[in-house]
């Protein structure tokens, strides 16, 4: 199925702007890749106990989830809390494009 | 419910609620304050919230616990284990660009699925008790998932296309929401209006939100004509709004239909200025969210017996409270409905009645007097829609618990005692303290009083005879001496006068 | 007489903590040398030596103080550039990243600190550790020290050859589908994948998620396990770590011995190499052989699925992962005033280079809408088969023996045009990372023409001591230690 997916689409919804010249060479690499990634079809199993996907899936106990506790204000022991610079701040609000 | 009858039995309404965790301490993936209404912009933030490279989300664990009361309330199947998924989509006010939410197309991961809750209907209109039974019904509920609010953007001039940028402010980015998907099982948008109003206070009952906060409870709607295909609303600001835009979306699909056009499954937005919806994006676009299971969230193991923990948690819901309204106070099922229907009205009278355990004298004063009265201010406008009625009047539970006590010990009969109840909710003065100040321009002088028994016993020569086998004469007499007077006699002395009057008649 | 940075890091520290040396002159001599070679092979995208001196009399004044210093005392570890230094910049060797600053340690980064270590800068990579190389970088390719025209591996290719040149005597890389592991071989120093949870990534920029861990870089087991010790363990930050039970050790080789380790050997993986790596395997295998462990021929029936499965659910993870990169709250210069958003994202986003692009592309088109059974699903699916049949391995063996690579170092630009053979450079390691195991790449010696041949060594999870073990058996019998290319 690696054949003739639509560059452009794809472009659009991952937000990437690829020059137009380079469009035949990423279509190239993607088909080719996308090839490559077939040879999961191959894989079949007649084995009921095959595992799904959860199998891998880290787990953690509800009881250990983090508690729902305010960060102090008290400086940590890492030194004061480095005040992070946002880009193009306006009024304390950061500049964004049109909607 | 004409309204129902005329659109056929095909119309077809489904909700979408999110609802804020308002009164958790913090967001749902970080430790940045969940109120985020009082920071300056972008000040309510951290790492983790702006989604700076590198950071991972800390599940808050209230949050899964506030959820899964949600959950029960509405009945729904709490799994196991529950799991987060990422939805993909590009938009500025998304700080990592995808939303950390739950997703139950590849398995089972959110926290609650296939609930139904009994929507009780709303009473609070005195003019059509009739048509309480004919709205109940039951809605279900098709899932509830735990997800996190983006940003805000905004803009300096009203027009965007007078804007050359925008402003964003990411506080409110990470707060948790609830998001409540119900089956299309609504068939008016009266009976929408109706079950918004009754879910609002069930969140405000379950601790989990304060809905007077703005956006703190917001829905997306989704309505289908004669069994077409389904439109989404989004971007309602108010319960107003919402039926308002699904009056405007049967309207206009009715009106396509007509004219044999397809209904196009899509997502459209309220124009709250206009009064319309307004397209989109198509169903095709929209399904490319690209989901997959969020790598930095472990399974989460709730286990066997957390059910069983949060139920403890549980507070009593509105249809309990009525229950027992009814079957232990003894009030009326009308009565009932219209305290529990507000959980700040319930709760103001179960406050009265550690005063005075008097249920149904109390329940009388607070919906007959209290509530006309809040009525009356929102009729003229006194109170927004975020600020409940209590608040305006300065009245307390005690005020109420007195007035029914000297009522029902028959010191002040109901006429003057409204108005110094009157008084008494408008300046917040106790009603005994009235009393007192009204005893300085009390008529105390027998003669006078004579004279006003002497009158009531010419018009009513009956009464004597009367009062020998029944002892309420006594009381009847001092009620119209009262009402001739506008309650400005003194009652003590007034009292002692009828019984000397009748008994030498 | 040896210079002190050609000197074990541990060696260097007891000298620091006996008052024979000053830890400022350390640091002093070892940014000398840093200054003096890395021009040639361009390891280091940033540098932090003033911050680094300040710290090293801090340290210095502690152990004249008589003050506890920790494992790491007075030793300058370099830090791949996708693991935040509050700040310090942070660009993962990307235009997209150009202009950010890290306001805040990832959890190693405080560990390696509280033990007195020293970052002494950041180190280049393939940008977003998106290559096998260390060619895809926004600073310029870094170059093997043993042949500069040669690549260092990647990603973590500064991290290797800057520990390889003598530069410093630490690192931390990454290894998401083999990066600390590839490199290590390429460079002929000593790497380790931990095992998947028990090394926080908070802090690490991800790629993905469910794959990768940070894991140190050293030209010796005996500095490679006080570095792993410091980093190891759970973080509250970070959810998918476990507990640490115990600390590693470096057992002396009597010990070792009697533990008599089973050793299964991946005959078809070693048949498939370049000819020398195969040789080379086969002598590391008769040699532990010689030292009594037990050595036999299995295999790993489902590795050739491993690739597709391994780029499916990479570039899958990635796609997501690098979407917060719109240069709004941070990235590089520019304003998004005057831009409609779709355009405003799109012009941003055109600073990836073409093979991150690549990945974005192929992972948002195996997520989108229909392909989730065919490509995600499958390809987890096939993961989990994986581990099941590793499963079954350590039943029977304690540690499997491969190739870290299948070739030999080759030389700048050979392999960056055509991405299937680029990532077919990736079929030994992606294994351990799609099994969560622990893998490690010890330097097993040099091809004719004096390229480095790694081999790899992977234990079933949290058996890290293993390696180990396995990495002390192999230093003893090799030194290879002290083979360092001349620059
Ligand atoms: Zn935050």
């Amino acid at each position: 199925m690696a054949k003739g997916i639509d560059i452009i689409k794809l472009c659009n919804m991952t937000k990437l702007e690829i020059p137009e010249q380079n469009i035949p060479e990423i279509s190239r690499k993607v088909e080719e890749v996308l090839l490559m990634f077939d040879k999961l079809d191959e894989f079949t199993t007649e084995d009921s106990t095959v595992p799904s996907i959860e199998d891998l899936k880290f787990e953690m106990a509800f009881e250990n989830l983090r508690d729902d506790e305010p960060r102090p204000t008290v400086e940590s022991s890492e030194g004061p809390q480095l005040k992070f610079k946002l880009k193009n701040i306006k009024d304390g609000f950061i500049l964004g494009p049109r909607i | 419910m004409n309204n129902i009858k005329k659109m056929g039995p095909e119309l077809k309404i489904g909700l979408e609620i999110h609802c804020q965790l308002t009164n958790l301490q913090t967001k749902l993936f970080c430790d940045c304050l969940s109120n985020y209404r009082n920071s300056p912009p972008n000040e309510n933030t951290c790492p983790i919230c702006l989604g700076l490279p590198g950071t991972l989300p800390l599940l808050n664990k209230r949050a899964v616990e506030f959820a899964s009361m949600i959950c029960m309330a509405f009945n729904c199947n709490i799994p196991e284990e529950i799991s987060f998924y990422r939805k993909n989509y590009f938009y500025p006010d998304l700080p990592k660009n995808y939303q950390t939410t739950q997703y139950n197309s590849y398995e089972l991961s959110s926290i609650g699925y296939e609930g139904s809750i009994e929507f009780v209907g709303d009473s609070k209109s005195k003019t059509d008790a009739s048509k309480d039974s004919k709205q109940r019904g039951r809605i279900r509920i098709a899932r509830v998932q735990l997800e996190e609010d983006p940003g805000k953007i905004t803009y300096e001039e009203d027009k965007s296309a007078a804007n050359n940028y925008s402003l964003i402010d990411y506080n409110r980015a990470g707060v948790s929401l609830v998001e409540i998907v119900t089956e299309p099982d609504f068939s008016s948008p009266i009976a929408v209006r109706g079950f918004l109003n009754e879910i609002v206070n069930l969140f405000e009952y379950l601790g989990v939100t304060d809905p007077s906060l703005e956006g703190s409870v917001r829905c997306d709607v989704n309505v289908s004509v004669g069994g077409g295909k389904k439109v989404e609303i989004k971007n309602i600001s108010s319960f107003k709004e919402v039926e308002k835009s699904i009056y405007y979306e049967i309207t206009r699909q009715k009106t396509l239909i007509m004219h044999e056009i397809d209904v196009k499954p899509e997502t459209r937005h309220w124009d709250e200025k206009r009064k319309v919806t307004i397209a989109a994006r198509s169903k095709e676009e929209e399904e490319e969210y690209r989901y997959f299971p969020e790598p930095d969230i472990p399974r989460i193991i709730l286990g066997g017996k957390f059910v069983s923990r949060v139920k403890t948690l549980m507070p009593e819901l509105p249809i309990e409270r009525l229950q027992r309204y009814i079957e232990v106070y003894k009030i009326t099922e009308h009565t009932a409905k219209i305290l529990v229907n507000d959980k700040r009205i319930s709760d103001f009278f179960e406050e009265s009645l550690r005063y005075h355990k008097s249920p149904i004298e109390i329940s009388n004063w607070i919906v007959n007097e209290l509530l006309t009265k809040i009525n009356e201010k929102d009729r003229q406008g006194l109170t927004d829609h975020n600020t409940r009625g209590l608040d305006i009047l300065s009245v307390s539970p005690s005020q109420v618990a007195e007035i029914a006590k000297l009522v029902e010990v028959k010191a002040l009969n109901r006429t003057i005692a409204r108005e110094i109840f009157d008084k008494s909710i408008e300046t917040g003065t106790s009603p005994l303290k009235i009393i007192e100040n009204l005893e300085i321009e009390k008529i105390s002088d027998e003669a006078s009083i004579i004279k006003i028994i002497q009158d009531i016993l010419i018009s009513q020569p009956q009464l004597p005879e009367q009062s020998r086998n029944n002892p309420n004469v006594i009381n009847y007499v001092l009620g119209l001496i009262m009402k001739e007077t506008r309650g400005r006699v003194n009652p003590q002395i007034a009292l002692k006068l009828i019984k000397q009057m009748i008994e030498s008649n | 007489m040896k210079s002190l940075y050609e000197l074990p890091a541990f060696v260097v520290s007891r000298k620091i903590k006996e008052q024979e040396i000053t830890a400022e002159e350390y640091i002093s001599i070892i940014i000398e040398r840093i200054k003096k070679v890395d021009d040639k092979i361009n390891s280091f995208i940033s540098h932090n030596f003033e911050s680094a001196l300040i710290r090293s009399r801090a340290i210095d004044k502690k152990i004249k103080e008589g003050i506890n210093t920790g494992l790491l005392a007075g030793i300058p570890v370099g830090i791949k550039d996708n693991i935040s230094v509050k700040g310090l910049k942070n660009t993962c060797a990307s235009r997209m990243l150009a202009e950010y600053v890290s306001p805040y340690n990832a959890t190693v980064v405080s560990k390696i600190e509280e033990q007195g270590g020293i970052i002494i800068g950041k180190l280049n990579m393939d940008e977003f550790g998106m290559g096998t190389t260390s060619e895809y970088s926004s600073h310029g390719p870094v170059r093997n020290p043993w042949n500069l025209d040669y690549v260092a591996g990647g990603s973590s290719g500064g991290s290797a050859a800057a520990v390889a040149s003598s530069q410093i005597p630490l690192s931390l890389g990454s290894d998401t589908g083999g990066s600390i592991r590839c490199p290590s071989s390429f460079c002929s120093v000593i790497g380790i994948k931990p095992t998947y949870g028990s090394v926080s990534r908070n802090g690490l920029i991800s790629y993905s998620n469910s794959l990768e861990q940070i894991g140190p870089i050293a030209r010796t087991i005996y500095d490679l396990v006080p570095l792993l010790n410091t980093i190891s363990g759970d973080d509250p930050k970070d959810n998918t770590t476990v507990h640490k039970k115990y600390e590693y050790q470096t057992n002396n080789v009597d010990n070792i011995l009697k533990k008599k380790y089973r050793i299964g050997v991946l005959n078809e993986l070693i048949d498939d190499s370049e000819t020398e790596v195969g040789k080379n395997t086969r002598k590391k295998v008769k040699q532990l052989e010689n030292y009594g462990c037990e050595v036999e021929d299995t295999r790993i029936p489902l590795s050739n699925y491993a690739l597709a499965s391994y780029y499916v659910i990479a570039t899958a993870e990635a796609s997501s992962n690098l979407s917060r990169y719109d240069n709004l709250r941070y990235g590089y210069e520019g304003s998004p005033e005057g831009y409609e958003w779709n355009s405003y994202f799109s012009e941003s986003r055109s600073k990836f280079g073409d093979e991150v692009k690549l990945r974005i592309l192929l992972g948002s088109y195996v997520l989108s809408a229909g392909y989730y059974g065919k490509y995600y699903a499958k390809a987890q699916k096939i993961r989990s088969m994986i581990k099941r049949e590793f499963d079954i391995l350590f039943n029977k063996y304690d540690i499997l023996l491969l190739p870290t690579m299948p070739v030999l170092p080759f030389k700048l630009g050979e392999k960056t045009l055509q991405p299937i053979e680029h990532y077919n450079l990736d079929v030994y390691t992606i294994l351990a990372n799609l099994a969560g195991i622990p893998a490690i790449s010890i330097p097993g010696g040099l091809s004719e023409k004096g390229f480095p041949i790694g081999v790899q060594l992977i234990a079933n999870a949290f058996n890290e001591q293993k390696l180990i073990d396995a990495g002390v058996l192999l230093e003893n019998v090799d030194g290879f230690e002290t083979w360092i290319p001349k620059i």
